[in-house]
Formats: C-alpha cells, sequence, structure tokens
C-alpha cells in the first residue's frame, strides 16, 4: 500500500515548513510549496494524495491553484485554509471542488482528522478508477 | 452642496478604514499561525521527551501552553476584528443577529472589563436570519452600550438578550446597578442621539426603555427581519 503523500501550499514559509515538520513527527509525509505555480508544478511531478492550501497567495489565488490540481488529477483532495473572518471564502473553494476548509490558526488536530477524511475519500475514488 | 461632498468624503473614509483594517487583520492571523505551529512544534519535541530535564520539561510545558492559549485568544479577536472590519461592505445583507451582536461585545467587553461591570449573555436559542444592514445594527448596539455604561457604578451588570417576535428580532440590553435612582439612565441621552435615532429609522427599528426597578433598567431594540424596499433604497 502506498504512503499518503501532503502537498502544503502556502506562502509563509515558515508556516508551510512548520506544519511539514509536526506532520513528519506523526510519520506523515508531507512537502511544501510557496507559490501557485510552484504547486502546480509539484502536483503533476509527484500526484500527492491530499493538497493543503491557502486561499491567498502572490502570484496565484488558492482558487486558481485549486482549479488546476482538479484539471491535472480530479481525485486529488484539497483542504482549503483561510485567514478571512467569515466562511464565505472557504465555501466558494468548496463550491469548486474543495473536500473542505478550515480556518487559520489552524488546530492541527481537527486538520489531521480532515487529511485523514480526505484521504480516505481520494483512495476510494482511485480503487473505482 | 458641501454637506453632500462632506457625506461622500466621510462614507469614503469609513469604506477606507474597513478595507485597511480587513487586511490587516488578515495579516495579523498569518502571524498568529506561525506563531501556533512553531510553538506547536516545541509541544510536540517536549511530549516526544526531547528534553530530559522533568522539571525543565514541565516548565516547558506550561509555557508553550500559555502561548497557545493567549495565541487562541488573540486568533479569535482577529477572527471578529475581520468580521467586524468586513460588515459595511455590503449595505444590504442577510445575517444572523448573534454574529453581528457577538462581533461587536468582542470589543465592547474590554470598555466594561476597565469599569469592572460584569458583561453576560442570554440568547434566545435560534433566531431566523434577518436582512438588513448589519453595519447599521452595530452601530445601534455600540450607541446604546455607550450610552449605558457610564451609567453604571463599578460592579454593575449588564446582561444582552435577544428574541423573536412575529416579524422582527430583538436585543435588549438589561443594565444592572446605576448609579442615581431618580432618572432612567441614558434616556435622554439616547433621544437627542441624532445619529442613533437616524440608525433606528433607516433599519425601521425601534427602542423601548424602561426602568425594570429601582436599579434597573431594560432597553429593547427590536429590528424588522427583513427591510422594507422603499427604506432600502435610503442605504
Amino acid at each position: 500500500m502506498n504512503k499518503m503523500q501532503i502537498l502544503i501550499v502556502d506562502d509563509e514559509v515558515e508556516f508551510a515548513s512548520t506544519l511539514v515538520e509536526r506532520l513528519a513527527l506523526r510519520g506523515i509525509e508531507a512537502r511544501s510549496a510557496n507559490r501557485g505555480e510552484e504547486a502546480v508544478a509539484l502536483v503533476k511531478a509527484s500526484a500527492p494524495d491530499v493538497v493543503i492550501l491557502d486561499l491567498k497567495m502572490p502570484d496565484l489565488s488558492g482558487l486558481e491553484v485549486l482549479s488546476r490540481i482538479k484539471a491535472i488529477d480530479s481525485s486529488i483532495e484539497v483542504i482549503m485554509l483561510t485567514g478571512h473572518g467569515s466562511s464565505a471564502a472557504g465555501i466558494d473553494g468548496m463550491e469548486q471542488g474543495a473536500f473542505d476548509y478550515l480556518m487559520k490558526p489552524v488546530d492541527l488536530t481537527a486538520l489531521l482528522g480532515k487529511i485523514e477524511q480526505a484521504y480516505k475519500k481520494r483512495t476510494g475514488e482511485r480503487e473505482r478508477q | 452642496m458641501i454637506e453632500k461632498e462632506i457625506e461622500i468624503l466621510r462614507n469614503r473614509q469609513l469604506e477606507m478604514a474597513g478595507r485597511l483594517l480587513a487586511g490587516f487583520s488578515h495579516e495579523l492571523k498569518n502571524h498568529l499561525a506561525i506563531i501556533k505551529e512553531s510553538n506547536g512544534l516545541i509541544a510536540d519535541l517536549l511530549s516526544m521527551g526531547r528534553v530530559e530535564d522533568p522539571a525543565l520539561r514541565t516548565r516547558f510545558e506550561k509555557i508553550t501552553d500559555t502561548i497557545n492559549k493567549r495565541t487562541l485568544m488573540a486568533a479569535e479577536m482577529a477572527k471578529h476584528l475581520n468580521g467586524f472590519a468586513h460588515r459595511s461592505d455590503t449595505p444590504l445583507s442577510p445575517f444572523q443577529l448573534h454574529d453581528v451582536l457577538n462581533e461587536e461585545l468582542a470589543f465592547l467587553s474590554r470598555f466594561a472589563n476597565l469599569k469592572s461591570i460584569s458583561l453576560s449573555l442570554s440568547f434566545t436559542n435560534a433566531l431566523p436570519v434577518v436582512y438588513t444592514d448589519p453595519s447599521l445594527v452595530q452601530f445601534i448596539f455600540a450607541s446604546l452600550f455607550f450610552h449605558i455604561l457610564p451609567t453604571l457604578k463599578s460592579g454593575g451588570k449588564i446582561i444582552v438578550s435577544s428574541g423573536l417576535q412575529n416579524s422582527s428580532v430583538s436585543f435588549g440590553i438589561v443594565s444592572e446597578g446605576k448609579t442615581s435612582s431618580d432618572t432612567v439612565p441614558g434616556f435622554d441621552a439616547v433621544e437627542h442621539d441624532q445619529a442613533l435615532q437616524a440608525a433606528l429609522r433607516v433599519i425601521g427599528a425601534s427602542l423601548s426603555i424602561q426602568p425594570a426597578d429601582g436599579r434597573n433598567i431594560i432597553i429593547i431594540c427590536t429590528i424588522p427581519l427583513s427591510l422594507k424596499s422603499d427604506a432600502a433604497s435610503t442605504i
């Protein structure tokens, strides 16, 4: 069985790298990208199972990255991160195919729960294909 | 003409302040997210026994707990600030009365704390969605709060409640422990507050102010569930 692979996309380098390290301490393999274009290139190259994606980035918006990821492989699950006060931005993401969204700062336990659910959905869909 | 220009200028200033605050609070949340994750990483390493001295480990664990709690509190404040800043983006919008009151109470509680006035909530479980101007509802609520606050002695109480009638929702402010028993505190000030009265008129809301007994006052603000179209055109 393949090991779950996570990609964290956030222009805040320290946030992304710290999250990678915290997931690694829990035995989860994760990589990070700090730009939208870099994220799309990594998705093409390594097809992660779950992408944790910040909504606001300087080059491409999170929603643009989401649409390009889904165009590459629609079974890759995306969890959006939003710093907005309201849930409207996260709901926009879900309408465009995101698995779910979480507000920043993230509760790691909640994030791990979402990752697990998203991975189950991803592997279920792969088995059906 | 000059008055019209001043009105336009004021509106633009408010709009700009809202945009700046919204952007600022968003950035604040990013910084808090980094602090929270970095602190979480330290906590992870501690829980994995990377610090061998038990006394030192316990001390570090207390520190990381405090950082985590305070970061979450600051994040909650940033969230309210962000929501508050965005309230005037769309003058007419559907919203939950409890959301806009909670958002504002996050800021107002500080003013009550500074006077040692306790602030508590007694909200009705479920209210229908209101369609009106949320920033005006917040303006009315804050105006009433600031009229009431100076009338209370240290140790007094403010209780904010909510209610539902046929085609309107309401919020109530009960104040206990006023400074004088011979007048209804804040009543004249409320009557003569032109901006407050204008806000009430624009959204079709009404106020009822009554002394509940010698020391307590109840103010009820009733807001129509949906703003009538003729009134809406003035927003």
